[in-house]
């Protein structure tokens, strides 16, 4: 496991949180070198962590700060520094910029679409905000209550979104002013996950629903070439 | 803004924080708040913008006068909060109400929602003919049904909370809502929901809103009126479509180019204009706010403070680009 863990890494939410107040950015970085003894002496660790702090935008006179002399924005890139100093194959970004200000999220936004480029990796971004959706993502999956229900390539999701839960999510959204109408908002709440369940999930919510929806749980099938979709009514034509 | 009497005028408000010296620190001022002006008529919506620091949640809590603020005026239906001794604040504070961020925060957790609901009828003696039916009326308004009287906040969903939340700041018949990012700890569904509550409210009751948000698409979509706030200072207001369409103050068309789009189609649309963060608060430049990270930086933004110019009718600007 531990030498798996080396291809694949993850950049958490919160740079307030996940990283140790008490070490400098240079045993932050440098730890995850150590750990996993990949470097044959201490100039090797200190070339590399000085290395990916000039790839991700961080100056040299910062290594032996702290976290709490750094704003989220620095932060978060210490993160990114971190899970990148390995060269991993793969990554996992959970909400990476939900905690930064808007400024400060695009800043990082590039950075990061900028490393995935030139470190060629893939990456599994999760994330509550469209519009980072629109910005980085190549496929989308939409997952309710602990199931995927639609994943399409970035561009016909936008376009075309099948399940009913996608379209519902994409009118809610506020584009514009007050004058182009009311939002959308879904009825009900999320099914209790402790009860148990026939059919689909999205049951109670749904304006689409018929009595097969009920009894039967809709799994995921494929639409198109891209496309795959959770509902029994996906192929037609007429949804609200 | 119209109107001879605005419901709110807001003048020349300031708020500095005096933080004490310590081992390695020098004492100092923070200007939160610092010569903030603006009115919001009766029936609209301001939306207040701007990243962390720049002093929104300040103005929100000064216009509540859960802070005291330094100098200024605020004015609201023509009576003074800044200057009302304490003993009228009783009586000024049904006029105005707060729906927070965090519902879930800032529902007593002990407490039923019709307890919940009980406690401003009580403290301010009102409805006492009648509790039960200003209640009732009151989670009408907002979309809910009677049988969340009987719940506790665990047992609702956030959205649910942010609407008990926002009929208990309707109980007393306010004449202005604060709202300071009431949707951003919510789902996009479940922001839709409010916000359409919050727009039934306004049309059918007449409610002022002071609209904090830091989500653009959020304020454009509630506002009339918008401002832009950067550090302590506003430095764009005006009406929203020309504040959308005609961003002209560099940090809020540096705030609108760095927000994510709406969709991929206009994906590369982004581009990073302000560089590096905000500088702190305890150590402002002299001249003009933005000018270190500013892109058309010029010596004169160096060393005088931009005025507050009229762009285009009811459209301020406070940058010294606009001057000719």
């Amino acid at each position: 496991m531990k030498e798996i863990r080396q291809d694949m890494q993850v950049i958490f939410q919160d740079p307030y949180a996940s990283l140790n107040p008490r070490m400098t950015v240079m045993e932050l970085i440098a730890e995850s070198l150590i750990v996993n003894q990949v470097c044959k002496n201490k100039s090797e660790v200190d070339d590399r962590v000085y290395s990916i702090m000039k790839t991700v935008g961080l100056s040299p006179r910062t290594v032996n700060m702290y976290p709490h002399e750094m704003d989220g924005g620095r932060r978060q890139r210490i993160g990114i520094g971190r899970a990148l100093v390995l060269n991993p194959k793969f990554i996992v970004c959970d909400e990476p910029v939900s905690a930064l200000d808007v400024s400060i999220q695009a800043q990082i936004l590039d950075l990061m679409l900028e490393l995935r480029r030139s470190f060629n990796m893939a990456m599994l971004l999760i994330t509550h905000d469209f519009g980072i959706v629109s910005e980085t993502a190549d496929r989308v999956g939409v997952m309710y209550a602990g199931k995927l229900v639609e994943e399409n390539e970035v561009f016909a999701l936008f376009d075309a979104p099948r399940h009913p839960y996608t379209r519902m999510l994409m009118r809610a959204l506020p584009r514009g002013t007050k004058q182009g109408g009311r939002l959308e908002s879904i009825p009900g709440t999320l099914p209790d996950p402790t009860e148990p369940y026939r059919g689909c999930l999205f049951f109670e919510r749904c304006p689409l629903r018929v009595g097969r929806c009920a009894t039967e749980e809709p799994l995921l099938r494929r639409l198109g070439e891209t496309h795959r979709v959770a509902c029994w009514r996906a192929e037609e034509e007429e949804q609200p | 803004m119209t109107g001879a009497h605005p419901l709110l005028d807001v003048r020349h408000l300031k708020k500095h924080f005096r933080v004490s010296g310590g081992f390695l620190r020098k004492p100092g001022t923070v200007r939160a708040v610092d010569d903030v002006s603006f009115r919001l008529d009766a029936g609209k919506t301001l939306g207040l913008v701007g990243e962390s620091g720049s002093g929104k949640t300040t103005v929100a809590r000064l216009v509540l006068r859960l802070l005291a603020c330094t100098s200024g005026e605020i004015l609201l239906d023509g009576e003074n909060l800044a200057t009302a001794p304490s003993g009228e604040m009783k009586r000024l504070r049904r006029k105005m109400s707060v729906v927070f961020q965090d519902p879930n925060a800032s529902l007593n957790p002990r407490m039923t929602i019709r307890r919940s609901l009980e406690r401003p009828l009580q403290v301010n003696e009102e409805g006492a003919d009648d509790p039960e039916e200003r209640i009732r009326e009151a989670i009408a308004r907002v979309h809910l049904r009677e049988e969340v009287l009987h719940r506790y906040p665990h047992q609702l969903s956030g959205g649910q909370q942010q609407r008990v939340c926002v009929a208990r700041a309707m109980l007393l018949r306010p004449r202005l809502l604060v709202l300071d990012e009431p949707t951003s700890a919510l789902d996009i569904s479940v922001q839709a929901q409010v916000l359409n509550v919050l727009t039934d409210l306004q049309r059918t009751l007449g409610l002022a809103y002071l609209f904090i948000s830091h989500d653009l698409h959020v304020v454009r979509y509630v506002s009339d009126h918008t401002a832009v706030m950067y550090l302590g200072r506003i430095v764009e207001t005006g009406p929203s479509e020309m504040v959308f369409e005609n961003a002209l103050h560099p940090y809020t068309q540096g705030l609108f180019f760095a927000s994510p789009p709406t969709s991929p189609r206009e994906r590369g649309r982004r581009r990073t204009l302000l560089s590096s963060d905000p500088p702190s608060l305890l150590d402002l430049p002299p001249g003009c706010r933005l000018a270190p990270r500013c892109p058309y930086r010029t010596d004169l933004c160096d060393t005088e403070e931009p005025a507050m110019r009229e762009a285009a009718p009811g459209h301020f600007v406070a940058c010294h680009r606009i001057a000719e």
